[in-house]
This record gives C-alpha cells, structure tokens and sequence, in this order.
C-alpha cells in the first residue's frame, strides 16, 4: 500500500524536499512527510516552479580527468609538470641585475649600550654639580652682602 | 670663591665627558658593524640538515678536467672550512636580480638554474648567506678559503664535480662583477658568492661580496 501511495505522490510531482529558496523566504517546509502533498499557505506568494523529479537525469559524475578546486581555506596545489628535469639551454642563460643579497647581520655585534647608560650618569651629575655651583655661589652673594651691610 | 670655580669647572667636564660618552653610542649605533669570526666547526646547525661530508680528494690541482654530461646539483661541500650543504635551484626575482635561498635552514646553499650546469662547460654558480638575522649560516666562513682548496658538488647521477680554488676576491656590492662571475667561459668553472665586509646598519646589508673561483679539476664518480 505504501509503494503504491508513493509511486502516486511521485508521479505527481510531490517532492520530499524540505528545504527553502529566497524566493520563499517565510514559506517553512510543510511536506515532511512524503506521501502527503505540501500545503501552501495562501497568503504568501509562491513562485509556480517546476518541482525535481529525483528520478530525473542530473549531471554526470565527475571522471579522473576532471579538474577540481581545493576545499575553501586551502592554497591552490601547485601545478608541476612531470617532466624530467633538465638544464637551462645556452640561449635561456640570463645575467642577473646586480648582486646576490646573502647575509642579514646576524654575525655583528649588537652596538654596546654602556656608553649611553655611562654618559647620562655625566650629564646627571655635570647639571648637579651645575646647581651646586649657582647655589654656593648665590650663598656666597648673599653673605658678601650682609657683610658690607653690617660693615656699614 | 676658587672653590667655586672648581666646582664650575667640573660641572663642565662632566657634562662634556657625558655628551661624548652618548655621542659614542649613538655613532657605534648608526656605523658599520664588523662581524665576529665563527668557530672552525662553522654554523651551528641542525645534524638532520647538513649533508654527509666528503673528504679531500687527490686530484690535480692545475689541470682542468673536461666538461661532464649535465646532472642536477645536489649538494655542496667544502671539506676545508667544514661546509656539507644541500643544493635548491634559484631563478630570477621579479627585479631580474638573482634569488636567494631562504634564512631558514640556515644550512642551505643555492644553484643558479640560468647558468652553467656545476661540472658543465661554463661558470655555475653557487650562493649562499653569510649570517642570518640569528647566527652564522652557510657560507659564514667562505672568506677562509684559500687558492688550491677543494669545492666539491654532488650531483643527482652520483657523481661528485671536484673543483679547485683558483682565487678569492672581495668586491663591493656597487661594482659587483656580473660579468666576471655569470659571464661565459670556455671550461667548467665554479663561483661560490656570499656577503661579506662591513654591516652597514642603516641599509641591514653588508657592503661587500666575497667571489671563490674555480675550476673542474676532476669528475669523481664514487663506487656504489
């Protein structure tokens, strides 16, 4: 009973998709079950297309010739030709622009830090010393001054 | 009053000795740097990536052996300053100047493929980085070659191409001699670049070349 309810629903033309399109956005799938036929909802526009047939042809599986894309994310392989290898002819051979570019710096030295750290330590002491020095002799003004004034 | 003196005086001194003192620094920073000589045992790579050494080979060191059928080079080794290094192929950069072989291994030496096959008739030729941005790598020590010394090149048939040290140079890169070292010869010859001179900081480059030159002294063909 059931094969026969379902070669019936088939040939006329009632899928068992359940999936939408964007055409129907709000059209939720209604024909779960196979054997009924899907209810439409009247108030929503739905566009009258041709439901697939499953037993309709579709395109033929893919052969070892075909060419195919990488899953996403992943670099396109390269394509290396399975020739073997072979030297550069005398009418291939190029001179190259300027020179080769073979080294980073790794083998110097990196540039001592000591003269900085020496050389702010002067500096700081040199404006001590400074201020030292405008203050003695700013003291020493000032008691020349109460000096004279008291020799007076 | 003389005491104050000093003191000015000294102030002075001080803080001239400190602005001579950062000066210093700041010019050691900015000026050429000279790199440190690597140990004889050359550089410190992984055991997995350096290729099995081979020793000395007595051949004739004035005679040029004739050209050898065309194989791909495989290897380097220069038994004197103690290099065994894998060989990759390099092309032309998209500014037409030779390619280099990547820092990392540092262990790793590069063929020009638009040149002469190494043991074919003409000058092929060899480069390979002095140091990478960490330590030394595989042509640290290229300089120490001397005339008369062995390069010996494997190559995919087995064979292994001797080459003798006709002379070592040091160019400045601004007047590298393209010709000297790309240009045709009429026997196999070998040249072997990498960097050498001064570290000019500003430009992260070294100033000079360092060119070995050689010739095919003779096949060697290892019995399996």
């Amino acid at each position: 009973m059931a094969f026969v309810v379902g070669g019936v629903s088939m040939a006329a033309g009632i899928g068992t998709a359940s999936a939408t399109t964007q055409d129907e956005p709000n059209a939720g799938a209604t024909c779960l079950l196979p054997i009924l036929p899907c209810e439409v909802q009247p108030s929503l526009a739905v566009p009258d297309l041709p439901i697939p047939n499953p037993l309709d042809s579709w395109s033929s599986a893919p052969t070892a010739d075909d060419s195919w894309s990488p899953p996403p994310g992943e670099p396109e392989p390269s394509k290396k030709p399975d020739r073997p290898w072979k030297p550069a002819d005398e009418e291939e051979h190029r001179m190259p622009q300027g020179h080769p570019e073979t080294g980073a710096g790794g083998l110097v030295p990196e540039p001592p830090v000591w003269p900085f750290a020496a050389g702010g330590v002067a500096l700081l002491a040199g404006a001590g010393l400074t201020g030292f020095a405008v203050r003695r002799g700013k003291g020493d003004t000032d008691a020349e001054g109460i000096a004279q004034a008291a020799h007076r | 009053m003389a005491g104050s003196k000093l003191i000015w005086a000294g102030a002075g001194v001080v803080s001239l000795a400190g602005v001579l003192l950062i000066g210093f620094g700041i010019n050691g920073m900015l000026g050429d740097g000279v790199p440190e000589s690597v140990a004889a045992a050359g550089p410190q790579v992984p055991h997995s990536l350096k290729a099995t050494s081979l020793p000395s080979l007595d051949v004739p060191l004035d005679k040029v052996a004739k050209p050898m059928k065309a194989a791909r080079p495989t290897a380097v080794y220069i038994p004197s300053i103690g290099v065994s290094a894998p060989l990759m192929e390099l092309g032309l950069d998209a500014g037409g100047a030779i390619q280099n072989p990547p820092f990392d291994p540092p262990n790793l030496a590069g063929w020009y493929r638009y040149g002469a096959v190494p043991g074919g008739r003409g000058a092929a030729v060899i480069t390979g980085h002095l140091d990478t941005k960490s330590g030394p790598a595989v042509f640290a020590r290229l300089k120490d070659v001397k005339r008369g010394e062995q390069v010996q090149v494997l190559r995919a048939d087995r064979s292994v191409a001797v080459f003798v040290v006709d002379r070592v140079e040091h160019t400045p890169k601004k007047s590298f001699p393209a010709k000297k070292v790309y240009g045709k010869i009429d026997y196999p010859g070998l040249r072997l670049v990498t960097c050498g001179g001064t570290f000019d900081r500003q430009a992260h480059s070294y100033r000079d070349n360092t060119i070995v030159f050689a010739h095919l002294a003779a096949p060697y063909y290892p019995k399996s």
